[in-house]
């Protein structure tokens, strides 16, 4: 059999066609098995719905993410840190850019100049610590109420967190509680908490400032150099430690550097 | 991926190459139609990169062929022919065809599928290496070999030689 005997031969099987219905029925097919397209998911409702939980959930971790507060100044301001022989390489400086809120300082910007990777780090931490304590906060408010009805145990009304004022003397990480808000400010910069004492008069940058000493524990003293007409912002702030032979040692000192009116 | 014009385009020679490896039009039918629905699996491993379009369907439809065939073959029953089977009504061009068809899909399936890319669908020898992932010396050698078998299965229907019946 030659090979031309054997293609005519293997020609006589033929192939039927396929049924007609066949594309109707891979349309068929397709129509169910195709993905849902994404416009389809994204319908305007479940958009207004994905909206409002975002903003559900930024609230609940950062109640004042929408709430704009203007203030009408900032200060640029830099802190010395004045590290002994076992601080070499960490950072020495730092620089802040703060405003005062009714008697408390507000950071705006901060960095370790020079030395990015400390300036994320510190950052990174910072804001994990923020978001954790933000979200454990309802839950300690649910969890404080529930042994107020169970218990009737009722704890002394507190001051709102917001109550304190707040300086940034030395590290954007190690804000002071100085005080009441109201009575600081009320005061012309002369009041705060802890026995602190108006030690003299300056003019800072021009403005004038009320200077305050605080002593904690007699170990440490803070001293402010607070501007009334700027809601009390410290326009300059120094840390003394005490060393064992008695002396007081410089270890911190924030200057401001420039006063920004109306930013 | 236009999958309807793939199929207008490709489901001809697919239906045909199904057809001649299962030996039944419905299996083939429902081959095609499961190769085109492959594509649109999300875990669908077709890449244009790799291969062309034509050669990644054939080789779809010839695993899915293969399934069926070794699935059919843990059955009982064997594959029937598609047109009539009483010997009275059979014309003689039918009797060789069903004759034909017998034969090739008696072969080794690692024949068969070789000789109806080659002889039936006309593929080079080259492409059908590619879609089944051969070297073109296996291709070659195989196609010898199932024409080989043919020639012997089919000795008796040759124009020029004597019914031996």
């Amino acid at each position: 059999m030659t090979d031309t005997d054997l293609d005519d031969l293997l020609n006589a099987w033929l192939a039927p066609s396929p049924d007609e219905s066949l594309r109707e029925r891979l349309q068929a097919g397709i129509a169910v098995r195709r993905p849902r397209p994404v416009r389809r998911l994204l319908t305007p409702l479940r958009l207004w719905a994905m909206a409002a939980t975002v903003i559900l959930v930024v609230l609940i971790v950062n109640p004042d993410a929408f709430s704009k507060k203007v203030s009408t100044y900032t200060v640029d301001s830099e802190v010395t840190l004045h590290r002994g022989p076992e601080g070499v390489g960490l950072p020495q400086r730092v620089l802040m850019t703060s405003y005062n809120d009714a008697g408390t300082e507000v950071l705006r910007a901060w960095s370790f100049p020079d030395q990015p990777v400390e300036t994320a780090l510190l950052k990174t931490r910072m804001l994990a610590n923020d978001t954790r304590e933000r979200l454990a906060r309802p839950f300690e408010k649910i969890a404080k109420y529930y042994y107020i009805v169970k218990y009737g145990l009722a704890t002394p009304p507190e001051d709102p967190d917001d109550a304190y004022a707040i300086v940034y003397p030395n590290r954007p990480d190690t804000p002071l509680l100085i005080g009441k808000r109201a009575a600081l400010v009320s005061s012309d910069c002369r009041t705060i908490h802890g026995g602190a004492e108006v030690i003299g008069h300056d003019v800072v940058m021009n403005y004038a400032t009320t200077i305050l000493q605080q002593r904690n524990g007699g170990a440490r003293k803070l001293t402010l150099w607070m501007a009334p007409e700027l809601s009390c912002f410290a326009l300059r702030a120094t840390i003394h430690e005490m060393q064992p032979d008695g002396s007081w040692k410089l270890v911190s000192e924030k200057k401001a550097l420039k006063v920004n009116v109306n930013p | 991926m236009d999958v309807l014009r793939l199929f207008d385009e490709h489901h001809a020679l697919l239906f045909r190459f199904a057809y001649r490896l299962t030996g039944s039009a419905a299996d083939a039918e429902d081959i095609v139609q499961v190769c085109f629905l492959e594509l649109l699996r999300p875990e669908c491993t077709y890449d244009a990169t790799r291969a062309p379009i034509r050669a990644w369907l054939l080789g779809t439809v010839r695993n899915q062929s293969l399934k069926r065939l070794r699935r059919r073959a843990e059955a009982p029953a064997l594959p029937q022919p598609a047109g009539p089977t009483s010997p009275e009504r059979e014309t003689l061009r039918s009797e060789l065809e069903a004759a034909v068809r017998k034969a090739v899909l008696t072969l080794p399936e690692t024949q068969s599928e070789v000789l109806i890319l080659a002889h039936y669908e006309q593929l080079p020898l080259a492409e059908i290496a590619d879609i089944l992932n051969l070297d073109l010396g296996a291709v070659k050698s195989r196609l010898q070999r199932a024409r080989a078998s043919l020639r012997e299965a089919l000795a008796e229907y040759a124009p020029n030689l004597e019914r031996k019946s």
